[in-house]
């Protein structure tokens, strides 16, 4: 700066004496020699400005930096200060979890709520809910790790029928956790894994019934005591496998046959994301139950012998955030039973489908439609349910329902059963309201 | 046929060097994980931040990623209770299952918020365990960074250097930052908002920010138009600074409330990925810039 200052007074004295001499006319040119003065003088402030400021703002980040020395010390002492997390465990904590599930219907149908699927013999637990007020089942679940290898459930279901109060026992399993080469084995009472929606509860299930060929199949859920392994592949696509080996006291089977081995299945599922916000899944299934004795709902007849059950189902999931979201779901099956049907011969095949798409359209509210199917191609020596009639039961549903949050749901069902000569129309006024533990969600 | 050798033992070579396998629930837990673990980790997200952490489906490709991770790490606290369980349930993999070192859940590890006195329903979805959006507290980062670290080195004790350089080196420059963040917040303090859902807990509370009031009548309640128009004559006279919102819930009643209160909405990263953030440390400057811009 110094010599700065020393140049800029030299040229300044250079100027004025080579000015002095010079004569009155060249006043022009001392004019604009003092401009050029004028120029050079600001251009050095300008400079000088420049560097204070540079010296200024270097002292400053000297100063920033022990500040912030300082500073992460002081925080790397606060941090191992910060308050440690709190313990809420409690012997309580053992406890397992208890879900309760409360459900009621009332049903108003244009004709009797007598239910017949002609050409099928169907299971104790189906038809349409009862006309009027109907409770259902009230559903309890407790749930928990049993060690660090094993996880046990418990459902009871609580209904009533003619007026007594029925318990009745839906799941008791025990499952692993720990087992190596990603196998799954569960043991005791629980949904079979043939078929999609056989697995679910049907307090989650998006309409108020279930699909006619679950309730000609599987009379609507098929449930039994037995052991199931499952086996997850380590593949980058989902692909899973089963097979379970179960007792076949319940329909589709009965009697217990084959020394209590009555049914076994086998299952396979694979899926995958369709962008970050969708993915499907599609599954095969078969079941395979030696049939002793299986009486109908009318109680006239028996069937004993063999029935096949070939399941092929598919759904897709689109949602984004938990305002909308878009299912799209489906089933197909083949029945293939031979053997005797009351005083004579039996030899049937039968098909049955659905196919159901519920959208979320507002954060509370969904619309469903489902659409349903069945026929049966059936060869009887005696005269008896199993014939058809020439009749296709087929039905279609469609549902709005109105949820306040994941725990409470209301829904409305109007149906159109076409299963016999007449058209019933049928609607159900639902709710669903769960308290207790908080349930997952299966895909 | 030695090319061919060669092709192999460099592909191995690889396959040596990231060997542990992750799977977060959360896109913040995948960041710092990805910041310990550097080449030695990969690391599966469950959720993008469109998504909503509460409301997930166990679906197929989810049980693929968590049936050969080694390490879990999500929010807990049940933030994930509605899918979690099943993933475990059905991952046939003892890894990661809880009490093993590969099952972290990260608001465990802090000191939690909002842990309700009472239990009942009635409050709307509330966690027993306390609020489990802890990552917005810059200090629980630092915390879970630590525990990251020291599962990473014993689940794969081969690469205990690469962790321990990686976690020192993240923590250093989360510290500078929170030096950095700590004097730019200042004037934040006290500013008055109104937040959509409780996920910003932690950080209106590190902040010092002010929440007046929250969008959703109980916490996973939508918001009805009566709750709403509630707000409007409560805040008319007095509207907040801001009216903000984590990117995974509907933006419609915070932009009606927002025109009518005259007061901006903002939508704030919450998490990495949103708002472009593309680490924790971006997640934090964008969210105390954007604050900032509203004074």
């Amino acid at each position: 700066m110094k010599t700065h200052l020393i140049v800029f007074t030299i040229l300044t004295a250079g100027l004025q004496f080579w000015t002095q001499p010079a004569s009155a006319d060249t006043t022009t040119e001392l004019a604009e020699l003092r401009d050029m003065l004028i120029a050079v003088q600001t251009e050095y402030q300008a400079r000088i400005a420049v560097l204070e400021r540079r010296l200024n703002s270097a002292e400053k980040r000297v100063v920033d930096a022990n500040d912030l020395a300082t500073q992460s010390l002081r925080l790397s002492e606060e941090v191992a200060s910060y308050p440690q997390p709190q313990s809420v465990a409690s012997a309580a904590d053992f406890n397992p979890a208890i879900g309760v599930i409360f459900s009621a219907t009332h049903g108003k149908f244009t004709a009797g709520d007598e239910f017949r699927l002609p050409g099928f013999q169907t299971g104790a637990e189906t038809g349409p809910v009862p006309e009027g007020f109907g409770l259902g089942e009230s559903e309890i679940n407790l749930k928990a790790s049993v060690d660090d290898k094993f996880l046990a459930s418990l459902t009871i279901a609580v209904g009533s029928a003619d007026g007594e109060t029925e318990l009745e026992l839906e799941e008791a399993f025990v499952q692993s956790l720990a087992m190596p080469f990603h196998l799954t084995i569960t043991a005791g009472r629980f949904f079979s894994g043939a078929g999609y929606l056989n697995g679910f509860h049907r307090h989650v299930d998006d309409f108020v019934d279930r699909p006619l060929s679950y309730q000609a199949f599987l009379g609507g859920q098929y449930l039994d005591d037995g052991v199931q392994l499952r086996w997850l592949a380590p593949t980058n696509q989902f692909i899973e496998v089963g097979a379970e080996l179960m007792r076949g006291e319940t329909f589709p089977a009965a009697g217990a046959g084959r020394s209590g081995k009555a049914v076994y299945s086998v299952f396979a599922k694979t899926g995958a994301d369709l962008g970050p916000n969708s993915a499907w899944q599609a599954g095969f299934s078969y079941l395979n139950a030696a049939v002793e004795g299986r009486p109908d709902t009318t109680g006239v007849d028996e069937f004993s012998g063999d029935s096949r059950l070939y399941g092929l189902d598919f759904v897709y999931k689109w949602r984004a955030s938990r305002i909308r979201s878009f299912k799209l779901q489906g089933e197909y099956f083949f029945r293939h039973e031979s053997g005797r049907y009351g005083e004579g011969s039996y030899r049937g095949d039968q098909t049955g489908w659905y196919l159901q798409a519920v959208h979320q359209f507002r954060p509370n509210w969904s619309l469903g439609y489902r659409r349903d199917q069945l026929s049966a191609n059936n060869r009887v020596s005696v005269s008896s349910i199993l014939d058809d009639m020439g009749m296709n039961p087929t039905r279609d549903s469609i549902l709005i329902e109105w949820r306040n949050s994941e725990f409470s749901k209301v829904r409305m069902q109007y149906s159109q059963d076409q299963s016999t000569q007449f058209a019933v129309d049928q609607f159900v006024i639902q709710y669903i309201m769960s308290i207790g533990a908080h349930g997952a969600h299966q895909f | 046929m030695v090319r061919y050798l060669l092709l192999c033992s460099c592909f191995f070579c690889h396959a040596a060097v990231a060997d542990l396998k992750a799977f977060a629930c959360e896109p913040e837990w995948a960041s710092l994980l990805q910041e310990i673990g550097g080449t030695g980790i990969s690391v599966t997200t469950a959720l993008t931040m469109e998504q909503d952490p509460h409301y997930l489906q166990a679906r197929p490709s989810l049980i693929v990623g968590i049936r050969g991770a080694d390490l879990l790490v999500c929010s807990g606290a049940q933030l994930e209770i509605g899918w979690l369980p099943l993933l475990l349930q059905r991952s046939g993999n003892q890894k990661i299952q809880s009490g093993q070192p590969g099952h972290v859940m990260a608001a465990m590890l802090v000191r939690r918020l909002d842990i309700p006195r009472s239990l009942d329903r009635a409050q709307g979805d509330v966690h027993p365990e306390g609020n489990p959006h802890v990552h917005l507290d810059p200090a629980n980062i630092l915390r879970i960074a630590k525990e990251l670290q020291e599962r990473m080195i014993i689940l794969d004790p081969e690469n205990a250097d690469l962790f321990e350089t990686n976690g020192s080196d993240f923590t250093r420059r989360w510290m500078a930052a929170m030096g950095i963040w700590r004097k730019k917040i200042e004037p934040l303090r006290s500013m008055p908002v109104i937040v959509h859902h409780s996920s910003f807990t932690y950080l209106t509370n590190w902040l010092g920010l002010r929440v007046l009031a929250d969008i959703e009548p109980k916490p996973g309640i939508p918001p009805s138009g009566s709750h709403l128009a509630a707000l409007l004559t409560r805040f008319e006279a007095n509207p907040p600074a801001a009216i903000i919102k984590p990117p995974y819930v509907d933006g419609r009643p915070s932009a009606w409330l927002s025109e009518r209160l005259h007061a901006p909405a903002v939508e704030l990263p919450y998490t990495v990925g949103g708002q472009g953030a593309a680490s924790l440390f971006e997640v934090m400057d964008i969210t105390i810039d954007t604050l900032l811009g509203l004074q």
